[in-house]
């Protein structure tokens, strides 16, 4: 009993109370982070800058490593790519085997400067610039930042008319690749990472 | 000889405060209420500060130990400026860590930022003994064992020779 009650004492010293009193604290600095209000949603464009802000895009998917940002009206798509490479990176709309048939939206982002690359999958392991095909290039404004990974942002016309691109259909799903290289900005290298993915078109 | 209360200590309250200010800081942008997306020179502005914190932290600390053997009457001002500086560099560091968690991959940044985060935690409770009630129940808990706080700078400072490979894209 005499044991129980030294024990009790040691327990309600004041060391004891002074890690109460900071335990407390730490919770009320925790939980009172709850009461700052939510940004307001904005429902405006996204700013094509290079830099994803909160609320800018409705939608995310994260795809493995990299991560896409969408948003889209009845006549744009609105586009933000992440990867973790310093390298190129690349979206892919409609591949029906492998490259085949693929609209590819290539980006590189070397210093302040974006590289674009419009392109369409020729064959199982081949895609070409839409302009080498008779095309056009119709990334319409794009923006990148390269800070520990990639950021791009990226406006695309759903509808370009070109025969080189994909038709996108607001309120409809499409299957995707995306894909980045590590270190190199050139477009002709290697994927050092790609993956498969469906996106839905928003009704605006 | 009686040891002054910490209820007391000035030095304690504020690396205290820091430290609540860091956790308040940190939930509210994981939360998305605050928000750090300032972009200075094409560079995020958390970045910034979380090459400010761990330079500090990487540079500052071995001086430290430098120059507190060097120089032993100086230590308790040397003591100072490692504990505000590294807290302060350490809030600096979550900062951008939190920014980076709920935007991008992160890689080795996750396992540096936790051997900072138990560098700032076994400092902080053995300096203070906030865990001192435990000892009733277990004995050498972290706090009286000063060589942890050691041992997790070394650890550190192997992990961000890596985490540093990593991001210089170093092959």
């Amino acid at each position: 009993m005499i044991k129980l009650v030294e024990t009790w004492n040691k327990i309600t010293n004041s060391a004891f109370k002074r890690s109460m009193l900071v335990l407390g604290l730490v919770l009320l600095a925790f939980f009172s982070a709850f009461l700052w209000p939510l940004p307001e949603k904005v429902d405006e464009i996204p700013v094509i800058d290079g830099v994803i802000g909160e609320f800018e895009y409705p939608v995310f998917h994260r795809i493995g490593e990299m991560g896409l940002y969408l948003d889209n009206d009845q006549e744009f798509g609105y586009f933000a790519l992440t990867s973790p490479g310093s390298g190129w990176l690349a979206i892919g709309f409609s591949p029906s085997d492998i490259h085949m048939g693929a609209n590819y939206l290539f980006f590189s982002v070397v210093g302040d400067e974006v590289f674009v690359g419009d392109h369409y999958g020729v064959s199982q392991f081949v895609h070409e610039s839409d302009i080498d095909l008779g095309g056009s290039m119709d990334i319409e404004y794009f923006s990148g930042v390269e800070d520990q990974g990639s950021v791009v942002e990226f406006v695309f016309r759903l509808n370009s008319g070109d025969d080189f691109d994909t038709v996108l259909e607001v309120g409809k799903s499409y299957s995707i690749v995306v894909a980045y290289n590590e270190f190199d900005d050139v477009f002709d290298s290697k994927h050092t990472q790609w993956y498969k993915h469906k996106i839905s078109i928003l009704r605006d | 000889m009686k040891t002054r209360s910490k209820f007391n200590d000035a030095e304690f309250w504020l690396v205290t405060l820091i430290l609540l200010l860091t956790i308040h800081i940190a939930t509210a942008e994981s939360l998305g209420r605050l928000n750090f997306n300032i972009s200075i020179f094409s560079t995020r502005f958390t970045h910034f500060l979380s090459i400010i914190g761990s330079a500090f932290v990487v540079l500052y600390t071995p001086l430290y130990y430098y120059l507190k053997r060097r120089n032993p009457r100086i230590t308790k001002n040397l003591l100072k400026f490692h504990i505000f500086g590294n807290t302060i560099s350490c809030t600096f560091v979550t900062i951008h860590f939190v920014a980076r968690l709920i935007r991008l991959p992160i890689g080795l940044g996750v396992l540096l930022y936790l051997f900072m985060l138990l560098l700032f935690l076994s400092g902080y409770t053995f300096r203070y003994g906030v865990l001192k009630p435990l000892n009733i129940f277990i004995k050498n808990i972290p706090h009286n064992n000063r060589y942890l706080h050691v041992s997790l700078t070394a650890s550190f400072y192997i992990v961000f020779l890596f985490h540093l490979l990593q991001v210089t894209d170093f092959q």
